[in-house]
Order: structure tokens, then C-alpha cells, then sequence
């Protein structure tokens, strides 16, 4: 795991108050929404926004590849990665 | 004619009657009924800042939940023990006010607001999470009316009553809930505040029966602001701690019974 990806995951607990959970409980390929760790769109708006405020991530509603951005903790690393080139 | 004179003030405006099938009711220190069975009638014990734990919510849902819709969720769950409502009737004064505040602050302070704290300050939050724990598709009203929030709940709830196709199978699951105000708004602060919840089964009938007046008319002198929210009024009636209800607030004076 990357220190981007355990900085994602100690964001998402944080910002969606899932206290229970340890970073090593979310597994970085699998699916946050839905299936996996059975987050919804509250938690998807909610982790966009602190995205926003904690890595200056920009997105866009209209963005076509979008869903594929938030499936799961390495595609949300690898994003914020190619946005910031010079690393976190 | 006691028969008649009943039925005139019954479908007059300003009075209401139902029968209480189930009750329950919650405050930081009164758990279960046999907490309020030890109850004077008189002022709750201090807010410790306790919550009713909610198990039977799932875990995913129940992490974002304010105190306000965990005590309203709480009291629904014990009075309908697993009955499905004919329709369910949600009050409260307030709301989740606290939860606006926090949004109102990070507005204030040039942050995004929370997408998860506004889908959960709105006033018929109970309402929903309610009917999506309990798979409830029954109609549903959030009311707010003030200090008579819980008056005019119950006068929405004997409506929906009246409309029952089936009187024996079928209530109306009435839920009041209020907390303290946030520290922001103690200027504004009641005199009669209590962090309380209480929820009723309603069923046709004579349990309950209220009525009431302008408080002008009922007393020569200004209107005294209430000494205790409507709703433990009602319960201390109903656990017998005084014969009838007579409630004052600033607008309204209640009079009434409940015997169970």
C-alpha cells in the first residue's frame, strides 16, 4: 500500500464517520460503493468533497469517467497521482 | 343526550379525541417504561448527551445519525413492535437544529457544507430513515408547529384516523421528538425545554381527548409561558401523576385527558 492509498483510507474514515474500521479493513481494489465496503451516493458526495478540501482533487459532474474514478481506493490513488504529478 | 353533546364536540375544531393502543417515550435517563413509571411528573433530570443506541438500524446507516432522529427512531420502534402503521405522523419543534447549526457554521466560514449533514437536517429525516429501516411505505407528514408542535400532530394524526379503512387492524404511529437547543440560540431558549421523545400507536377511540382555546381567553392575566413541554404534560396524565391536563403555552391552552 502507498502512502497515498493509506492517506485516501484514513480520509474515509475520517470524513465518513466509519470510526469502526481500521485503513487495513478497506481493501485497496475492491469496490467502495455498493458492493465491498457498501458506501452510497451521500458517502460519494460527502468523499468528493473532502477529496477536494484534503488533495485540491477537482471533479466534475459531467466527467464520463467518473464512477470509474471512485470504484475503489487504487483508482481514487491513481487519480489523484496523474492530477498531481509531483506527489503528496 | 350525552350520546349527542359528545359527537358535537368531537367534530368541532377545537377539539380531537383517539384511542392510545401503545406508548412509548424517551429521555436521557428514562429508558424503558419502567424508568417513567419512577418519574414525579415534574422537571427531567439535566441533558447528559446520551442517545438511544438503535441497534435494529444497520451500521452503515445508523454512523451518520443525530441524537434527534435516534431518539424519534428509537420510541417508533418500541410502540410499534414490529406493527406496520396505516400511516405515520413525525413532530418536532426543532428538528435536528444542531445539525443545521454545524452547516450554517461551515457556510459561515467559506467551507463546503456537509452533503450527508444537510440530507440529515431536514425536518422529515425520522420520517425517512424510519421508513427505510422498517421497509414503511406508509403515508408520512413532518410537522412543526411550535411550542403546540405535538397538538397539531395529533390533530393530523386523528384526520388520517378517520380515514382508516379497517379500524381494528390498523393505527397511526404518532412520533414527538425535541431536544435542547444549541448553545447559539440561548437567547431564544424556551422556558419549557426537555430533550424528550414520545411515540404513540393511535387507534379510533376515547383514550385521548384534547381540546383547546386562545391562552387570552383562557386566563384574565398575560399568558405565563409553559412550565413543561406538552408532551410530558401528557404522559405525566397518563401515568397518573394529575388527573387531567391543563397545558398553558404562549398561543395555546390544552385541556384534556388520558387514561389507559
Amino acid at each position: 500500500m502507498t502512502e497515498l492509498e493509506s492517506a485516501i483510507k484514513e480520509l474515509i474514515i475520517e470524513a465518513l464517520e466509519l470510526e469502526d474500521l481500521a485503513p487495513d479493513d478497506i481493501v485497496t481494489d475492491a469496490p467502495l460503493f455498493g458492493e465491498g465496503l457498501g458506501l452510497d451516493s451521500i458517502d460519494a458526495l460527502e468523499l468528493g468533497i473532502a477529496l477536494k478540501k484534503r488533495f485540491g482533487l477537482e471533479l466534475r459532474s459531467d466527467d464520463p469517467d467518473l464512477k470509474q474514478h471512485f470504484r475503489s481506493v487504487e483508482s481514487l490513488a491513481r487519480l489523484i497521482a496523474t492530477r498531481q504529478p509531483q506527489g503528496v | 343526550m350525552p350520546q349527542g353533546s359528545e359527537t358535537t364536540a368531537a367534530s368541532s375544531h377545537d377539539a380531537v379525541h383517539m384511542g392510545v393502543a401503545a406508548w412509548a417515550a424517551w429521555a436521557p435517563g428514562f429508558a424503558d417504561v419502567e424508568a417513567w413509571q419512577e418519574w414525579d411528573g415534574g422537571l427531567l433530570p439535566a441533558d447528559d448527551g446520551s442517545a438511544p443506541e438503535v441497534k435494529f438500524v444497520d451500521a452503515l446507516l445508523r454512523r451518520r445519525l443525530g441524537r434527534l432522529t435516534r431518539m424519534a427512531l428509537h420510541v417508533a420502534h418500541e410502540c410499534a413492535a414490529g406493527r406496520s402503521p396505516a400511516a405515520t405522523v413525525f413532530a418536532s419543534r426543532h428538528g435536528e437544529l444542531a445539525r443545521s447549526v454545524g452547516l450554517l457554521h461551515a457556510i459561515a466560514g467559506g467551507e463546503l457544507p456537509s452533503p450527508a449533514a444537510f440530507s440529515l437536517s431536514v425536518h422529515n429525516t425520522a420520517a425517512g430513515i424510519h421508513s427505510i429501516v422498517h421497509h414503511d411505505h406508509a403515508p408520512s407528514s413532518a410537522i412543526a408547529a411550535g411550542e403546540e408542535s405535538l397538538l397539531w400532530a395529533l390533530v393530523e394524526a386523528a384526520t388520517r384516523l378517520r380515514d382508516l379503512h379497517d379500524a381494528h387492524e390498523a393505527g397511526v404511529l404518532l412520533v414527538f421528538a425535541d431536544e435542547t437547543l444549541p448553545d447559539e440560540y440561548a437567547p431564544w431558549r424556551p422556558s419549557a425545554e426537555a430533550t424528550h421523545a414520545l411515540a404513540l400507536w393511535l387507534v379510533p377511540g376515547r383514550d385521548l381527548t384534547l381540546s383547546w382555546r386562545p391562552s387570552a381567553e383562557a386566563c384574565d392575566a398575560q399568558p405565563a409561558p409553559a412550565t413543561q413541554p406538552l408532551a410530558l404534560a401528557l404522559l405525566a396524565c397518563r401515568l397518573g401523576r394529575r388527573p387531567e391536563l391543563a397545558w398553558s403555552g404562549e398561543r395555546l391552552s390544552v385541556q384534556g385527558r388520558w387514561h389507559a
